[in-house]
């Protein structure tokens, strides 16, 4: 089975491309795939969980928002995500739950990305479901 | 692509075609362009020339490559009235830019005491993913840094009113409207300003080891044998937000104003609508951020560097030769068309390069021109240069910012080791310092183009002439 994403070359900065079977898979695995430049996880004990709401003028954009909120929660309240559930998601919102987190300790930075770009973002429909190419600037 | 023609040396067109306005036009010598070819930059060149209102040519420096929107290395002026502003144009990490520091040292009185210079630094300059620093801030004193840059700095003791002088603007966009930016971006900022982040930013000590112009090394206050402290960083989180947080807007008024592109990220505004202006007053907060943040820094390279050899300000001399910014939009005037005419001026992984007697050029330096500052990779040249008239009639006043990558952070990391590379580099008498060894690999010399290269065709096509090289003695990576 080919995974839900693998890292593309890009020569400044870092792309991924990311597929799903469904519009709510796709984002889960970017979500995953982002996380997973951003950090490793570690060690035991109590996980973090959240809940995201977001609505946004299209899908594009909504990946862009998605991506950029576990990137904030990254960054600033220090905190990255294992599990991505999207719950609800029309073209234009989103309703997910992030599980499996860890903070401080439990977290090993990789690297910053400063922000997801909508360089050439289309989401691309197919016969095996759906698939985007991202880049992060980092 | 195809269809570029050569029109000199160093110059090479692309045609107007499609939904281009203007011509793109690209600085660099027939061996770069070869590979310039190879990734996508050009394609980005073509798309920038599609902005409403793009006057003169899309323009790309020797070191340009493949970016997101615009490509690294480009330059585009707006018309104030019919044109528009793109926070693409700009980039995430607004007013990222490179800060020269000048001291009264000579390599061979410390070279030594280098490797304990160099974690000195280290610890003194809270560097790596996310590093958070020595000052935390509540919002209203996050106001005061957007609207004072290194100014508030100075204030608070970290520097000295001199250090303003010979900063661009002052150390400050009097343009800027501290109100503007969102919770986010202070959330962001708060608990970063002094810090240097990771990617390619860093601090260098380097040695001046040969001059090309004596007169105008002279002026800048360079002479051989001289150990300069080099500082690249920018606006860190708030300025990544404040990016994202206009190109949503901005995406709403492309849809308004009926505005068309070929790529999503160069979304942008009327520079006389209202979002236009506001993303102005916000940008320049956070280059006001960047400026205060490379002052702080500034503060700590000479506490660090006057407790690891013991001595004092005046032992030391630790003046600022130039701040200046790669990654912003400026409203700048310009000739155009024989007139003079006031222009946004776009620079993305470009560095102003205004020429002698030009008013923003500091008094100091007038005679001869504005510096500029050209970081190499660790383990590189990096050059003083100064700017020309030739650049203010060709490119908006403007020359490269750097060597530019060659090679994806992917490629570089598994072509060699962070560890490798720290022994290489140590073994070439650099000390290097780093909070990552992955993050160093992704850095590798070998991952960017020859910065001689770079600032040669910078030079031959006059848009800066070389003052002085300097070679790095130790490097700080986050």
């Amino acid at each position: 089975m080919r995974p839900g994403f693998e890292i593309i070359p890009h020569t400044a900065d870092i792309g991924l491309r990311v597929r799903g079977k469904t519009l709510a898979a796709l984002f889960e695995n970017a979500a995953r795939g982002m996380t997973s430049l951003l950090a490793e996880m570690k060690g035991t004990g109590r996980e973090k969980s959240a809940n995201v709401r977001l609505s946004s003028d299209g899908p594009e954009s909504l990946l862009v928002d998605w991506l950029g909120e576990i990137l904030y929660k990254f960054t600033v309240k220090r905190a990255a995500y294992s599990r991505f559930k999207v719950t609800a998601l029309s073209p234009r919102a989103l309703s997910a739950r992030l599980s499996g987190g860890r903070a401080g300790p439990g977290l090993r930075a990789l690297r910053e990305i400063k922000a997801v770009t909508y360089h050439g973002l289309k989401i691309k429909k197919m016969k095996e479901g759906y698939a985007a190419d991202i880049i992060f600037d980092v | 692509m195809d269809g570029i023609k050569k029109l000199g040396e160093n110059l090479w067109e692309i045609p107007r075609t499609g939904a281009m306005n203007v011509p793109g036009r690209v600085y660099a010598s027939e061996a770069m362009m070869e590979r310039i070819r190879r990734d996508r930059a050009l394609e980005q060149v073509a798309n920038v020339a599609a902005l409403p209102g793009i006057v003169g040519a899309s323009l790309a420096m020797p070191d340009i490559h493949w970016g997101y929107g615009f490509p690294i290395g480009g330059v585009a002026a707006t018309a104030m009235e019919d044109g528009v502003v793109s926070p693409g144009g700009v980039g995430y990490d607004i007013s990222c830019g490179v800060r020269l520091l000048r001291s009264n040292l000579i390599k061979s009185e410390v070279e030594s005491k280098i490797p304990a210079l160099a974690d000195a630094l280290f610890r003194a300059v809270p560097s790596g993913v996310g590093s958070t620093g020595r000052i935390h801030l509540k919002r209203e004193e996050m106001k005061k840094v957007f609207e004072k840059g290194a100014r508030w700095a100075v204030e608070r003791a970290y520097g000295d009113r001199e250090d303003l002088e010979t900063c661009e603007e002052g150390g400050f966009l009097e343009s800027a409207d501290p109100d503007l930016p969102s919770a986010r971006s202070v959330e962001s900022g708060k608990d970063q300003l002094g810090t240097l982040g990771s990617g390619n930013h860093f601090l260098e000590i380097q040695e001046v080891d040969e001059i090309y112009d004596e007169r105008t090394a002279r002026v800048f206050g360079l002479f051989p044998g001289q150990v300069t402290v080099m500082v690249h960083t920018g606006s860190r989180g708030c300025g990544y937000q404040i990016c994202d947080d206009y190109l949503k807007v901005m995406r709403e008024s492309v849809r308004r104003h009926g505005i068309t592109l070929p790529d999503p990220q160069l979304s942008c505004a009327p520079l006389s609508s209202r979002e236009g202006r506001e993303y102005l007053g916000a940008m320049a907060s956070a280059a006001n951020f960047a400026r205060a943040n490379r002052q702080a820094i500034t503060h700590w390279v000479r506490e660090a560097f006057m407790r690891t050899l013991g001595v004092g300000p005046n032992d030391l001399r630790m003046g600022v030769l130039y701040d200046v910014c790669h990654n912003v939009a400026k409203i700048e005037e310009h000739e155009i068309g024989g007139k003079r005419t006031r222009v946004c001026v776009h620079r993305k992984g470009a560095t102003r390069a205004f020429p002698a007697g030009h008013p923003d050029v500091p008094e100091r330096y007038r005679s001869v021109g504005q510096p500029v500052l050209i970081p190499g990779t660790m383990g590189t040249w990096s050059y003083v240069a100064v700017g020309t008239e030739r650049a203010m009639k060709e490119t908006f006043g403007t020359t490269c910012h750097g060597a530019g990558r060659a090679m994806s952070r992917t490629q570089a990391a598994k072509q060699i080791e962070g560890h490798k590379l720290w022994k290489e580099l140590e073994e070439r008498n650099i000390s290097v310092r780093t909070a990552s060894y992955r993050g160093l690999a992704e850095e590798a010399p070998f991952a960017y183009k020859d910065v001689n290269e770079v600032v040669d065709v910078c030079h031959q096509a006059g848009l800066s002439l070389k003052v002085a090289r300097l070679k790095p003695l130790a490097v700080v990576k986050g």
